[in-house]
């Protein structure tokens, strides 16, 4: 049996790979397992990229304590993975008294989860920070950051590989047994090996493309699918979590405008909607973002932008920030947040992180909407100590932390604004030649990113080459770049350009030779 | 990959970035002046800019009055480059542009660029950038729906088709019909890819009448006017299209949704100038990419001057050269004055508004010209005046007026009688560094023989490289007329 491991992961978005991050740096085998051709392709890569403090948060939830651990902890985590992370601040705008009031009671909400760096600033402190940017009042938030989700897990996906992780992508999990003979057999021999025990609890059958089927064993299962981990809950039985998915929409507006917002900017978000509300984001690479909204929608995986909501928001920005046109948008996207179906109308559920009550060692983490991606890492640490604790673990001996310090062999880009990064690391990628104007992307990048992404077993497609490189995302959105992409990779790796798919099998960008 | 020798170690009179059809000219013209030290900064391997992949005819009828195809109007300059002996750098791209005061008075630009393996650095005394256009996007559209594979601009499916040697899809959506919309129409049709429609907001299409005629018109394809595309189908691949009407104001007409099936959206919906080079020059540009120039070209930085579609969006690959070889004159007389002394920003930002309100009623202008073709006339397609034919019938002959020349009526007598176009296609050349070569008719065939022609082309695979010119099939479908490569095979 070839694919036997003392964890199967399920879901290599930024809470698997934390957790197979963390794991890897003990003496367990690890798999993670995801539908996708690559990392990063669900929420993870569907998000505004703000590390929030966790003033929104109830306090005594997880969502609370895991946020703030998360924020406190981000900088440390950002440069030992070697990646960027800006603490920009963020701003919350009151526009009425009535919103003025929710502002202090967010204030108090912080402070009671203990976030620090929060003050309320009048409305020409306001404009000092920003000029153009309408409100009464604000709740100034100096712990907030943004960072680039993408880097974050692919960086937390190429260290896990790094110590030893193995990842199986284009493995769509659809069948999962429960082992319980071998268990109980063991259970009574008191010469039991600790590490044979929990060997194989899990059965595991996944279908890889339209391909055929694999299966795996595992004496750990962990469930961090994202959109799809109620319906991974019901393969096992578990009845009790339903995701309710929430569509946010966003517009990405190019870079060379509205450069002087310095910080995210959101409005006083309105408690029945359990959304942030839409808000201004300037990200990393130098776009400012408009969004998310939030829409209740019938199918999870439903990413449509639609024409009200692509107007909603251009409207709504506008009501922050007096200088935003249509003519600045050059994406629009959408995220879908897993949101557990509430128990009590319109009270949103805080995280699931538990070990299943009736299967041991299977652990449950699901709804996880944001602040997740700040909750990363003290997620995973939780499901350690869930690993710790329970009485079958095959943890008996920790290995020490290893080379985890290290910093991430294969970097993203984060291309700035008027800079083209040139990258001259080793021979093999010191093609100069720029291959993606808008942003500066040498052929070199986007060939050390199609190994990055072969490193971690995964499919190369152009959007995982562009969620490394920024290739694609600048203003003329690959219409430059993708034919020479192609084009490159047939020269410099051999595939043939018909392979090139734009992010599955199902999506391919040619059809075949002309001649 | 072809490169000319290059001094780096002297500084240059002129450094001009891009060598498609406004850089070539720009730089043969300022030779023409007198100028010495110049330098042409290609990023593609070859100099021509889009020449390269308008495979199409139609250019050179105003410059040069032949009727050539986009790699032999490229040719007529690159020769006289070599002629001339001009340095050019082709897969280089420019990476850093900083003009600063140096000793005297006379101000410096130093410009880096990089090429495979290495980094370089000049000193010049004037940059023109001459970096063309790009095309407007999905995104910066707006249009609502997913985002799977098969969404293209034109010119990027124009690339990928002759350049690239590969085929986009099977079923295709053209949203545009603008030029380049509807030459990619014909192109697509004449490959065997079948053309659902093309979608077009105005109340006409937009195009130059010689390529309705010849895109549009000559292969019966559907156009729906005053409409646009409101929704993209498809979770992977595209699917289909929801096109919708719109009303006189560009609003949508609530309830005209149809839904066209496809696997393929060709968007040809406007280009923008390219300056990405412009901005990291800090070169002051509006917030529609075009540089804010004075009436010579010149920027808010002393000596750098741009030229060409990155400067405006031309109509005609004709005007674009004819209008950088008319702007050399003040660079040559800018280099060899030195420094023309402080600008003045004010009449800088009051010519540009002024040439750009100039440009927009041009437009207008041309728009209006739509509307008056009546029955029994016809456009001549033969250069661009574009004049109206009027005909009748009077018993067994036609009877034509009007026109500018007496070309106009014997080509409306042909276009009744006996209809002759032109093809231009691409050929498989095998043991080559291109894997297409470009080739054309000398002169018209039967317009009814066109797709028998395209079969005969798509069979031809030469075993060697071939020269622009040289006859690979004698007597095309009809004798006297051959079948010849219209580019060098080789880069």
């Amino acid at each position: 049996m070839d694919n036997k491991f003392d964890v199967v992961i399920i879901g290599a978005g930024v809470i698997g790979n934390a957790v197979a991050d963390l794991l890897s740096n003990y003496n367990l085998s690890i798999a993670v397992l995801d539908k996708e051709a690559d990392t990063a392709f669900g929420i993870s890569g569907r998000n505004s990229g703000v590390l929030h403090s966790g003033f929104n948060n109830p306090p005594g939830s997880l969502k609370a304590k895991l946020c703030v651990e998360g924020c406190k902890g981000f900088q440390d985590v950002a440069t030992k993975l070697g990646i960027e992370f800006i603490k920009t601040g963020k701003l919350i705008v009151a526009n009425s008294e009535e919103e003025k009031l929710e502002l202090l009671k967010l204030k108090s909400q912080g402070e009671m989860n203990s976030t620090g760096g929060l003050s309320i600033i009048g409305e020409k402190e306001i404009q000092v920070i920003n000029r153009k940017i309408h409100g009464i009042a604000g709740l100034l938030s100096e712990n907030s950051g943004i960072f680039n989700p993408f880097e974050y897990t692919i960086a937390l996906a190429n260290r896990a590989r790094r110590n030893g992780t193995r990842y199986f992508f284009n493995n769509e999990v659809v069948k999962i047994e429960t082992i319980l003979s071998s268990c109980e057999k063991r259970e009574s021999d008191e010469q039991a090996n600790f590490e044979m025990q929990a060997e194989e609890r899990f059965h595991i059958t996944t279908k890889v493309g339209n391909e055929g089927f694999q299966e795996f064993y595992s004496g750990w299962l962990i469930d961090s699918a994202g959109l799809q981990s109620d319906k991974i809950c019901r393969m096992l039985g578990i009845e009790d979590y339903e995701i309710v998915p929430k569509r946010g929409e966003y517009h990405v507006l190019d870079k060379r405008f509205l450069h002087d917002l310095k910080m995210p900017v959101y409005p006083v978000p309105k408690k029945e909607s359990g959304v942030l509300g839409i808000h201004l984001t300037n990200t990393i690479s130098g776009n400012m973002m408009i969004g998310p909204s939030g829409e209740n929608i019938e199918s999870k995986e439903d990413y449509q932008t639609t024409k009200s909501i692509m107007d909603k928001l251009l409207e709504e920005g506008s009501m922050f920030h007096g200088d935003i046109r249509k003519e600045y948008v050059i994406r629009s996207f959408s995220g879908v947040r897993p949101k557990l179906k509430q128990k009590i109308a319109g009270v949103d559920e805080d995280f699931v992180i538990e070990e299943s009550k009736d299967i041991k060692g299977f652990v449950i983490l699901a709804g996880i909407e944001s602040p997740g991606m700040t909750s990363a890492v003290p997620i995973a640490k939780m499901v350690l100590e869930i690993m710790r604790e329970s009485n079958e673990t095959i943890i008996s001996e920790f290995a020490t932390e290893s080379d985890s310090e290290r910093p991430d062999q294969f970097p993203c880009a984060n291309a700035h604004y008027g800079k083209p990064t040139i990258f001259e690391d080793k021979d093999e990628y010191a093609h100069l030649n720029i291959i993606c104007r808008c942003e500066g992307i040498s052929e070199g990048k986007v060939l050390k990113a199609f190994d990055s992404i072969l490193y971690i077993s995964g499919i190369p497609t152009l959007r995982g080459i562009k969620n490394r490189t920024r290739a694609g995302m600048g203003r003329c959105q690959g219409g430059f770049c993708t034919n020479r992409i192609i084009k490159l990779l047939e020269r410099e790796r051999k595939i043939d350009p018909v392979d090139m798919a734009l992010f599955n099998q199902d999506s391919p960008i040619i059809y075949g030779r002309l001649r | 990959m072809m490169t000319s020798k290059i001094n780096k170690n002297e500084e240059k009179d002129a450094i001009i970035v891009g060598g498609g059809p406004a850089g070539m000219a720009m730089a043969i013209a300022l030779r023409e002046q007198g100028v010495e030290r110049i330098l042409i900064i290609e990023r593609e391997e070859s100099l021509g800019g889009v020449l390269n992949q308008c495979i199409h005819d139609g250019f050179g009828l105003v410059r040069f009055e032949k009727n050539l195809t986009g790699p032999e109007y490229r040719d007529v300059f690159y020769k006289k480059l070599i002629e001339k002996d001009i340095e050019f750098a082709t897969a280089a791209t420019v990476t850093k542009v900083q003009a600063f005061p140096s000793h005297g008075k006379s101000k410096r630009i130093e410009v880096s660029y990089v090429e495979k393996n290495g980094e370089t650095t000049l000193l010049t005394r004037s940059l023109v950038i001459a970096t063309g256009a790009r095309e407007r996007s999905r995104g910066s559209i707006l249009v609502p729906g997913t985002r799977p594979s098969g969404i293209f601009t034109a010119g990027a499916v124009q690339n990928m088709m002759n350049i690239g040697n590969m085929v986009p899809g099977s079923k295709a959506v053209i949203l545009g019909s603008g030029d380049i919309g509807l030459l990619m129409a014909r192109r697509l049709t004449l490959e065997g890819i079948k053309l659902a429609c093309i979608v077009e907001k105005e109340k006409f299409p937009t195009g130059l009448p010689r390529n309705i005629k010849q895109c549009v018109e000559d292969f019966q394809i559907p156009v729906m006017l005053s409409s646009t595309v409101t929704n993209i189908i498809g979770d992977s691949r595209i699917t289909a299209v929801e096109i919708s009407q719109v009303d006189e104001n560009g609003e949508v007409v609530q309830s005209s949704a149809k839904v066209v099936n496809c696997d393929t959206l060709i968007l040809s919906v406007g280009l923008i100038p390219e300056n990405e080079v412009a901005l990291t020059a800090k070169v002051e540009v509006d917030s529609d990419y075009e540089p804010i120039v004075n009436h010579i070209g010149e920027t808010n930085i002393n000596g750098v001057f741009v030229t060409g579609n990155a400067r405006f969006i031309h109509d005609l690959v004709d005007k674009v050269s004819q209008s950088a070889e008319l702007q050399a004159i003040e660079v040559a007389r800018f280099i060899s004055n030195g420094a023309s002394g402080e600008e003045n920003k004010h009449d800088r930002y009051l010519e540009h508004a002024a040439a750009k309100e100039a440009r927009r009623k041009e437009k207008e202008r041309n728009r209006e010209y739509h509307f008056m073709k009546e029955e029994n006339s016809l456009v001549c397609i033969l250069c661009p005046n574009s004049c109206i034919i009027n005909y009748h019938k009077q018993e067994e002959r036609y009877i034509v007026t009007g026109g500018m020349c007496t070309k106009g009526k014997d080509y409306v007598l042909d276009e009744m009688l006996n209809p002759m176009r032109i093809l231009t296609s691409t050929v498989k050349i095998n043991n080559s560094s291109r894997e297409l070569a470009s080739v054309r008719t000398t002169s018209g065939i039967p317009k009814e023989n066109l797709l028998q022609a395209m079969e005969i082309i798509k069979n031809i695979k030469l075993e060697k490289s071939v020269s622009q010119g040289e006859i690979i099939l004698k007597d095309f479908i009809i004798e006297g007329v051959n079948l010849i490569a219209s580019s060098n095979s080789r880069w």
